[in-house]
Protein backbone atom coordinates (compact mmCIF):
# COMPACT_ATOMS: atom_id res chain seq x y z
CA UNK A 1 0.00 0.00 0.00
CA UNK A 2 3.26 2.87 0.60
CA UNK A 3 5.86 3.13 -1.32
CA UNK A 4 9.53 3.23 -0.46
CA UNK A 5 11.34 6.46 -0.73
CA UNK A 6 14.79 6.40 -2.15
CA UNK A 7 16.71 9.37 -1.78
CA UNK A 8 19.63 9.36 -4.26
CA UNK A 9 22.36 12.01 -5.17
CA UNK A 10 21.53 13.31 -8.55
CA UNK A 11 24.64 14.53 -9.27
CA UNK A 12 27.16 12.03 -8.43
CA UNK A 13 28.72 9.68 -11.04
CA UNK A 14 25.96 6.86 -10.76
CA UNK A 15 23.66 9.21 -12.19
CA UNK A 16 22.15 7.65 -15.18
CA UNK A 17 19.30 8.15 -17.23
CA UNK A 18 17.69 5.09 -15.99
CA UNK A 19 13.96 5.41 -13.92
CA UNK A 20 16.19 4.24 -10.88
CA UNK A 21 18.39 7.22 -10.37
CA UNK A 22 16.74 9.71 -12.16
CA UNK A 23 15.91 12.89 -9.61
CA UNK A 24 15.96 12.36 -5.63
CA UNK A 25 12.84 10.24 -4.92
CA UNK A 26 12.66 6.60 -6.23
CA UNK A 27 9.62 4.70 -5.99
CA UNK A 28 8.93 1.09 -5.65
CA UNK A 29 5.45 0.26 -6.26
CA UNK A 30 3.81 -2.21 -3.90
CA UNK A 31 7.16 -1.83 -1.52
CA UNK A 32 7.08 -1.56 2.25
CA UNK A 33 7.48 0.88 5.01
CA UNK A 34 11.00 1.47 6.43
CA UNK A 35 9.91 -1.34 9.31
CA UNK A 36 8.70 -3.62 7.39
CA UNK A 37 11.73 -3.90 5.26
CA UNK A 38 13.88 -3.94 8.24
CA UNK A 39 11.55 -6.64 9.51
CA UNK A 40 11.93 -8.62 6.11
CA UNK A 41 15.50 -8.06 6.00
CA UNK A 42 16.72 -11.72 6.66
CA UNK A 43 14.20 -12.21 3.62
CA UNK A 44 15.77 -9.93 1.04
CA UNK A 45 18.92 -10.55 2.36
CA UNK A 46 21.18 -10.24 -0.65
CA UNK A 47 23.53 -12.58 0.54
CA UNK A 48 25.46 -14.86 -1.73
CA UNK A 49 22.98 -17.89 -1.20
CA UNK A 50 20.04 -15.80 -1.58
CA UNK A 51 21.42 -14.46 -4.95
CA UNK A 52 21.83 -17.88 -6.29
CA UNK A 53 18.09 -18.73 -5.42
CA UNK A 54 17.22 -15.55 -7.38
CA UNK A 55 19.39 -16.50 -10.49
CA UNK A 56 18.31 -19.87 -10.54
CA UNK A 57 14.53 -18.93 -10.50
CA UNK A 58 13.90 -18.18 -14.11
CA UNK A 59 15.74 -21.64 -14.88
CA UNK A 60 12.86 -23.30 -13.75
CA UNK A 61 10.76 -21.35 -16.64
CA UNK A 62 13.00 -22.26 -19.31
CA UNK A 63 15.37 -24.75 -20.39
CA UNK A 64 17.30 -23.33 -22.51
CA UNK A 65 17.97 -20.68 -19.86
CA UNK A 66 19.81 -23.24 -18.21
CA UNK A 67 22.81 -23.79 -20.75
CA UNK A 68 22.99 -19.83 -21.23
CA UNK A 69 23.43 -19.42 -17.51
CA UNK A 70 25.80 -22.14 -16.96
CA UNK A 71 27.72 -20.09 -19.69
CA UNK A 72 27.20 -17.09 -17.76
CA UNK A 73 28.81 -18.50 -14.55
CA UNK A 74 31.85 -19.42 -16.36
CA UNK A 75 32.36 -16.10 -17.70
CA UNK A 76 31.58 -14.52 -14.54
CA UNK A 77 34.00 -16.91 -13.11
CA UNK A 78 36.67 -16.06 -15.34
CA UNK A 79 35.72 -11.88 -14.58
CA UNK A 80 34.84 -11.67 -11.02
CA UNK A 81 35.34 -15.11 -9.55
CA UNK A 82 32.80 -17.25 -8.03
CA UNK A 83 29.46 -16.63 -7.44
CA UNK A 84 30.53 -17.00 -4.09
CA UNK A 85 32.89 -14.64 -4.09
CA UNK A 86 35.98 -16.69 -2.61
CA UNK A 87 38.25 -15.89 -5.72
CA UNK A 88 37.32 -12.42 -6.49
CA UNK A 89 40.34 -10.32 -7.02
CA UNK A 90 38.90 -7.17 -5.10
CA UNK A 91 41.68 -5.23 -5.09
CA UNK A 92 42.84 -5.60 -8.75
CA UNK A 93 42.41 -2.59 -9.47
CA UNK A 94 43.92 -0.84 -6.35
CA UNK A 95 47.05 -3.01 -6.52
CA UNK A 96 47.96 -2.03 -10.19
CA UNK A 97 47.88 1.68 -9.18
CA UNK A 98 49.62 0.86 -5.87
CA UNK A 99 51.54 -0.67 -8.20
CA UNK A 100 52.38 2.57 -10.44
CA UNK A 101 53.45 4.36 -7.13
CA UNK A 102 55.98 1.89 -6.10
CA UNK A 103 57.69 1.97 -9.27
CA UNK A 104 57.48 5.79 -9.28
CA UNK A 105 58.42 6.20 -5.51
CA UNK A 106 61.97 3.59 -6.15
CA UNK A 107 62.57 5.55 -9.39
CA UNK A 108 62.36 8.73 -7.26
CA UNK A 109 64.77 7.23 -4.58
CA UNK A 110 67.51 6.49 -6.86
CA UNK A 111 70.16 9.01 -7.15
CA UNK A 112 72.28 7.11 -3.84
CA UNK A 113 73.71 4.46 -3.53
CA UNK A 114 71.40 2.23 -1.51
CA UNK A 115 69.00 2.07 -4.30
CA UNK A 116 68.49 -1.46 -3.97
CA UNK A 117 68.01 -1.43 -0.20
CA UNK A 118 65.05 1.51 -0.44
CA UNK A 119 63.61 -0.04 -3.36
CA UNK A 120 63.73 -3.46 -0.88
CA UNK A 121 62.53 -1.67 1.80
CA UNK A 122 59.80 0.13 0.01
CA UNK A 123 58.37 -3.08 -1.22
CA UNK A 124 58.39 -4.61 2.03
CA UNK A 125 56.48 -2.36 3.80
CA UNK A 126 54.00 -1.75 1.14
CA UNK A 127 53.57 -5.34 0.42
CA UNK A 128 52.08 -5.67 4.18
CA UNK A 129 50.45 -2.87 4.08
CA UNK A 130 48.56 -3.78 0.50
CA UNK A 131 48.06 -6.96 2.47
CA UNK A 132 46.47 -5.12 5.75
CA UNK A 133 44.23 -2.64 3.28
CA UNK A 134 43.14 -6.10 1.46
CA UNK A 135 41.55 -7.63 4.74
CA UNK A 136 40.41 -4.30 5.87
CA UNK A 137 38.74 -3.83 2.80
CA UNK A 138 37.16 -7.32 2.72
CA UNK A 139 35.98 -7.06 6.29
CA UNK A 140 34.06 -3.57 5.99
CA UNK A 141 32.36 -5.40 3.29
CA UNK A 142 31.29 -8.49 5.31
CA UNK A 143 30.32 -5.89 8.03
CA UNK A 144 28.52 -3.79 5.59
CA UNK A 145 27.04 -6.64 3.76
CA UNK A 146 25.23 -8.07 6.94
CA UNK A 147 23.78 -4.46 7.83
CA UNK A 148 24.48 -1.12 6.45
CA UNK A 149 24.03 -1.42 2.66
CA UNK A 150 21.11 -4.11 2.81
CA UNK A 151 19.13 -1.11 3.93
CA UNK A 152 19.52 0.57 1.16
CA UNK A 153 19.05 -2.42 -0.93
CA UNK A 154 15.56 -2.76 -2.67
CA UNK A 155 13.53 -5.73 -1.88
CA UNK A 156 12.05 -6.24 -5.57
CA UNK A 157 15.13 -6.44 -6.82
CA UNK A 158 15.81 -7.75 -10.40
CA UNK A 159 17.68 -10.44 -11.20
CA UNK A 160 21.92 -10.07 -11.33
CA UNK A 161 21.22 -11.33 -15.29
CA UNK A 162 17.94 -9.99 -16.76
CA UNK A 163 19.43 -11.35 -19.88
CA UNK A 164 18.25 -14.77 -18.94
CA UNK A 165 14.80 -14.75 -19.74
CA UNK A 166 15.17 -12.58 -23.06
CA UNK A 167 15.80 -13.63 -26.28
CA UNK A 168 19.70 -13.11 -26.52
CA UNK A 169 19.42 -13.89 -30.35
CA UNK A 170 17.22 -10.36 -30.87
CA UNK A 171 18.12 -8.56 -28.14
CA UNK A 172 21.15 -9.02 -26.83
CA UNK A 173 22.42 -7.33 -23.85
CA UNK A 174 21.23 -3.91 -22.92
CA UNK A 175 23.53 -1.80 -22.21
CA UNK A 176 21.09 -0.60 -19.37
CA UNK A 177 21.41 -4.00 -17.73
CA UNK A 178 24.93 -4.01 -18.59
CA UNK A 179 25.81 -0.74 -16.52
CA UNK A 180 23.65 -2.16 -13.63
CA UNK A 181 25.40 -5.43 -13.20
CA UNK A 182 28.91 -3.45 -13.30
CA UNK A 183 27.98 -1.24 -10.86
CA UNK A 184 26.33 -3.83 -8.59
CA UNK A 185 29.82 -5.12 -8.87
CA UNK A 186 31.64 -2.45 -7.89
CA UNK A 187 29.60 -1.66 -4.84
CA UNK A 188 29.82 -5.33 -4.32
CA UNK A 189 33.60 -5.60 -4.21
CA UNK A 190 34.30 -1.68 -2.75
CA UNK A 191 31.47 -0.99 0.12
CA UNK A 192 32.91 1.64 1.07
CA UNK A 193 32.75 3.38 -2.45
CA UNK A 194 30.10 5.69 -1.04
CA UNK A 195 26.84 4.29 -3.00
CA UNK A 196 25.27 2.91 -0.13
CA UNK A 197 25.57 6.36 1.66
CA UNK A 198 23.76 8.28 -1.06
CA UNK A 199 20.67 7.10 -0.97
CA UNK A 200 18.22 7.49 1.93
CA UNK A 201 15.06 5.34 2.82
CA UNK A 202 12.19 7.15 4.29
CA UNK A 203 9.28 6.33 4.27
CA UNK A 204 6.78 8.17 2.38
CA UNK A 205 4.24 10.89 4.54
CA UNK A 206 1.21 9.57 4.75
CA UNK A 207 -1.19 12.33 5.23
CA UNK A 208 -4.77 12.22 5.96
CA UNK A 209 -7.14 14.94 6.56
CA UNK A 210 -9.24 15.24 9.63
CA UNK A 211 -12.19 17.03 9.17
CA UNK A 212 -11.99 20.09 6.89
CA UNK A 213 -9.17 22.08 8.17
CA UNK A 214 -6.57 19.64 9.95
CA UNK A 215 -4.46 17.03 8.29
CA UNK A 216 -3.01 14.22 10.27
CA UNK A 217 1.00 13.00 9.66
CA UNK A 218 0.22 10.15 10.68
CA UNK A 219 4.06 8.56 9.97
CA UNK A 220 5.91 11.50 11.54
CA UNK A 221 8.34 10.46 14.26
CA UNK A 222 9.31 7.74 11.38
CA UNK A 223 10.17 10.16 9.19
CA UNK A 224 12.09 12.14 11.63
CA UNK A 225 14.12 8.46 12.85
CA UNK A 226 14.27 7.23 9.05
CA UNK A 227 16.26 10.76 9.04
CA UNK A 228 17.95 10.45 12.38
CA UNK A 229 16.66 14.08 13.33
CA UNK A 230 14.97 15.09 16.89
CA UNK A 231 11.00 14.98 15.63
CA UNK A 232 11.11 18.02 17.66
CA UNK A 233 13.35 19.86 14.85
CA UNK A 234 11.67 18.55 11.94
CA UNK A 235 8.36 19.67 13.66
CA UNK A 236 9.92 23.08 13.84
CA UNK A 237 10.94 22.99 9.54
CA UNK A 238 7.29 21.75 8.55
CA UNK A 239 5.75 24.40 10.52
CA UNK A 240 8.58 27.08 9.64
CA UNK A 241 7.87 26.05 5.68
CA UNK A 242 4.13 25.43 5.73
CA UNK A 243 3.22 28.75 7.99
CA UNK A 244 1.33 26.92 9.87
CA UNK A 245 1.48 25.22 13.52
CA UNK A 246 -0.03 22.01 15.04
CA UNK A 247 0.78 19.35 17.90
CA UNK A 248 2.36 15.88 17.80
CA UNK A 249 -0.18 13.13 18.73
CA UNK A 250 0.28 10.17 21.15
CA UNK A 251 1.41 7.46 18.16
CA UNK A 252 4.00 9.26 16.63
CA UNK A 253 1.43 11.11 14.70
CA UNK A 254 1.50 14.87 13.85
CA UNK A 255 -1.73 17.18 13.45
CA UNK A 256 -1.43 20.38 10.62
CA UNK A 257 -3.66 23.07 10.81
CA UNK A 258 -4.49 23.47 7.13
CA UNK A 259 -4.70 21.38 4.16
CA UNK A 260 -1.91 19.50 2.96
CA UNK A 261 -1.16 16.66 0.21
CA UNK A 262 0.92 13.85 0.10
CA UNK A 263 3.22 15.92 -2.96
CA UNK A 264 3.35 19.15 -0.41
CA UNK A 265 4.91 17.32 2.13
CA UNK A 266 7.37 15.37 0.08
CA UNK A 267 8.58 18.84 -1.14
CA UNK A 268 9.39 20.02 2.34
CA UNK A 269 11.31 16.80 3.53
CA UNK A 270 12.70 16.95 0.03
CA UNK A 271 13.95 20.27 1.16
CA UNK A 272 14.78 19.70 4.73
CA UNK A 273 17.03 16.85 3.63
CA UNK A 274 18.73 19.19 1.50
CA UNK A 275 19.62 21.49 4.06
CA UNK A 276 19.80 19.88 7.56
CA UNK A 277 20.70 15.98 6.44
CA UNK A 278 22.79 15.87 3.26
CA UNK A 279 26.88 16.28 3.79
CA UNK A 280 27.57 18.88 1.32
CA UNK A 281 31.21 17.61 1.42
CA UNK A 282 30.43 13.93 0.14
CA UNK A 283 26.45 14.10 -0.41
CA UNK A 284 25.98 11.38 2.02
CA UNK A 285 22.67 11.13 4.48
CA UNK A 286 24.62 9.18 6.94
CA UNK A 287 24.99 12.85 9.26
CA UNK A 288 23.71 13.78 12.94
CA UNK A 289 22.53 17.50 13.92
CA UNK A 290 24.08 18.60 17.53
CA UNK A 291 23.59 22.24 18.95
CA UNK A 292 26.94 23.44 20.30
CA UNK A 293 27.37 27.40 21.69
CA UNK A 294 23.64 28.30 20.21
CA UNK A 295 24.99 26.72 16.71
CA UNK A 296 23.51 23.96 14.79
CA UNK A 297 26.05 21.31 13.72
CA UNK A 298 25.29 18.89 11.11
CA UNK A 299 28.25 16.39 10.80
CA UNK A 300 28.91 13.52 8.90
CA UNK A 301 29.09 10.19 9.33
CA UNK A 302 31.00 9.18 6.33
CA UNK A 303 33.46 12.11 6.23
CA UNK A 304 33.29 13.40 9.41
CA UNK A 305 33.11 16.88 7.73
CA UNK A 306 31.00 19.48 9.90
CA UNK A 307 28.79 22.38 8.95
CA UNK A 308 27.27 24.64 10.70
CA UNK A 309 23.36 25.27 9.55
CA UNK A 310 21.01 28.32 10.50
CA UNK A 311 18.43 27.85 13.03
CA UNK A 312 14.78 27.65 11.80
CA UNK A 313 13.02 30.64 11.96
CA UNK A 314 9.67 31.36 11.01
CA UNK A 315 9.71 34.42 10.01
CA UNK A 316 6.98 36.80 9.05
CA UNK A 317 3.52 35.22 9.81
CA UNK A 318 0.83 37.47 8.73
CA UNK A 319 -2.63 37.19 10.61
CA UNK A 320 -4.66 34.77 9.62
CA UNK A 321 -8.50 33.93 10.86
CA UNK A 322 -10.50 35.98 13.25
CA UNK A 323 -8.51 39.49 14.40
CA UNK A 324 -11.45 39.64 16.91
CA UNK A 325 -10.22 36.51 18.37
CA UNK A 326 -6.56 37.73 18.70
CA UNK A 327 -7.42 41.05 20.17
CA UNK A 328 -10.15 39.47 22.13
CA UNK A 329 -6.83 37.46 23.77
CA UNK A 330 -4.59 40.11 23.68
CA UNK A 331 -7.23 41.72 25.92
CA UNK A 332 -7.42 39.05 28.31
CA UNK A 333 -3.45 38.35 28.67
CA UNK A 334 -3.07 42.29 28.98
CA UNK A 335 -4.37 42.85 32.38
CA UNK A 336 -2.53 40.27 33.99
CA UNK B 1 44.59 45.49 -14.81
CA UNK B 2 42.44 47.01 -16.32
CA UNK B 3 41.17 44.64 -18.87
CA UNK B 4 38.26 42.19 -17.63
CA UNK B 5 38.18 38.67 -17.69
CA UNK B 6 35.97 37.57 -20.40
CA UNK B 7 34.52 33.55 -20.72
CA UNK B 8 33.85 31.68 -23.46
CA UNK B 9 30.21 31.70 -22.92
CA UNK B 10 30.27 36.00 -22.66
CA UNK B 11 29.93 36.24 -18.76
CA UNK B 12 31.63 38.74 -17.05
CA UNK B 13 33.32 37.00 -14.41
CA UNK B 14 33.09 40.43 -12.41
CA UNK B 15 29.68 41.51 -13.28
CA UNK B 16 28.32 39.60 -10.01
CA UNK B 17 30.81 41.73 -7.82
CA UNK B 18 30.38 45.32 -9.87
CA UNK B 19 26.07 44.89 -9.75
CA UNK B 20 26.74 44.21 -5.89
CA UNK B 21 27.49 48.00 -5.07
CA UNK B 22 24.78 48.84 -6.85
CA UNK B 23 22.38 46.79 -5.74
CA UNK B 24 20.44 48.05 -2.57
CA UNK B 25 19.67 44.46 -2.01
CA UNK B 26 22.15 42.89 0.71
CA UNK B 27 19.79 40.33 2.74
CA UNK B 28 17.62 37.29 1.67
CA UNK B 29 14.37 37.83 0.52
CA UNK B 30 11.61 35.29 1.99
CA UNK B 31 8.61 34.46 0.03
CA UNK B 32 5.97 32.36 2.18
CA UNK B 33 3.13 31.29 2.11
CA UNK B 34 0.38 30.63 4.13
CA UNK B 35 -3.10 28.80 4.15
CA UNK B 36 -6.51 30.84 4.88
CA UNK B 37 -9.64 29.92 5.11
CA UNK B 38 -10.72 26.78 2.57
CA UNK B 39 -8.83 26.91 -0.72
CA UNK B 40 -7.58 30.38 -0.24
CA UNK B 41 -3.81 31.73 0.24
CA UNK B 42 -1.48 34.27 1.04
CA UNK B 43 1.36 35.08 -0.11
CA UNK B 44 4.31 37.27 1.92
CA UNK B 45 7.33 38.85 0.87
CA UNK B 46 9.99 39.41 3.94
CA UNK B 47 13.49 41.01 3.72
CA UNK B 48 13.56 43.64 0.86
CA UNK B 49 15.79 46.74 1.48
CA UNK B 50 14.44 49.72 2.96
CA UNK B 51 15.74 51.43 0.16
CA UNK B 52 12.72 50.11 -2.32
CA UNK B 53 9.38 51.91 -2.15
CA UNK B 54 7.53 49.25 -1.20
CA UNK B 55 4.16 50.55 -1.85
CA UNK B 56 5.07 51.71 -5.88
CA UNK B 57 6.29 47.74 -6.03
CA UNK B 58 3.19 46.44 -4.64
CA UNK B 59 1.06 48.86 -6.97
CA UNK B 60 2.91 47.30 -9.99
CA UNK B 61 2.29 43.82 -8.90
CA UNK B 62 -1.35 44.24 -7.65
CA UNK B 63 -1.97 44.62 -11.73
CA UNK B 64 0.00 42.26 -13.00
CA UNK B 65 -1.19 39.19 -10.89
CA UNK B 66 -4.15 40.62 -10.37
CA UNK B 67 -4.48 40.67 -6.76
CA UNK B 68 -4.44 42.73 -4.05
CA UNK B 69 -1.70 43.50 -1.43
CA UNK B 70 -0.86 45.64 1.10
CA UNK B 71 2.75 46.65 3.17
CA UNK B 72 2.67 45.19 6.68
CA UNK B 73 4.96 46.72 8.86
CA UNK B 74 6.28 44.34 11.59
CA UNK B 75 8.05 45.50 14.78
CA UNK B 76 10.52 42.31 14.16
CA UNK B 77 10.37 41.87 10.26
CA UNK B 78 9.83 45.10 9.14
CA UNK B 79 8.03 46.12 6.20
CA UNK B 80 6.60 42.88 4.42
CA UNK B 81 4.68 42.61 1.30
CA UNK B 82 1.25 40.71 1.83
CA UNK B 83 -0.41 39.28 -1.74
CA UNK B 84 -3.76 37.43 -1.77
CA UNK B 85 -3.26 34.18 -3.14
CA UNK B 86 -0.73 31.97 -4.33
CA UNK B 87 2.03 34.57 -6.22
CA UNK B 88 5.03 32.88 -5.15
CA UNK B 89 6.14 32.02 -8.57
CA UNK B 90 4.68 35.62 -10.12
CA UNK B 91 6.84 37.84 -7.48
CA UNK B 92 9.39 35.61 -7.75
CA UNK B 93 9.85 36.29 -11.66
CA UNK B 94 9.04 39.96 -10.54
CA UNK B 95 11.98 40.70 -8.26
CA UNK B 96 14.30 38.58 -10.98
CA UNK B 97 12.78 40.26 -13.87
CA UNK B 98 13.36 44.04 -12.22
CA UNK B 99 16.70 42.87 -10.95
CA UNK B 100 15.27 44.27 -7.16
CA UNK B 101 17.06 41.23 -5.85
CA UNK B 102 19.54 38.27 -7.44
CA UNK B 103 18.30 34.84 -7.92
CA UNK B 104 20.61 33.21 -5.00
CA UNK B 105 19.12 36.30 -2.36
CA UNK B 106 14.96 34.87 -3.13
CA UNK B 107 13.78 31.79 -0.85
CA UNK B 108 10.63 30.27 -2.06
CA UNK B 109 9.55 28.50 0.92
CA UNK B 110 6.69 26.21 1.28
CA UNK B 111 4.92 23.57 -0.71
Amino acid sequence: MSMLWHYCAAYSIKQRSTIRYNGIFRYWGEGESLEMSDAELPDIDLTKKKKKKKTAAPLDVEDTTDQRKILDDAANEDLFGGEDGSNVDVTKFDETLKKKKKSKKVTLDLGEGEEDLVGDLDELSLDKKKKKKNKAALDIGASLSADGLEKTAEPGQKSERPWLDRDMGRDGFLYEELLDRVYAIINKNNPSSGESSQKLVVPPPKLARIGTKKTAFSNFDATAKALNRKSDHLLLYIFAELGTTGNQDASGGLILKGKFVNKAMEKVLKAYCKEYVQCKTCKSYQTSLEKRDRLFFVKCDICQSERTVVAITKGFQAVVGKRARIKAAAAAAAPK
Amino acid sequence: MTSRVVFDNNIDAFDEAQNDDKCPQKEMVHIRIQQRNGRKTLTTVQGLSDEYDLKKIIKVCKRHFACNGTVVDHAEWGEVIQFQGDQRANIQRFLLGVKLARAEQIKVHGF
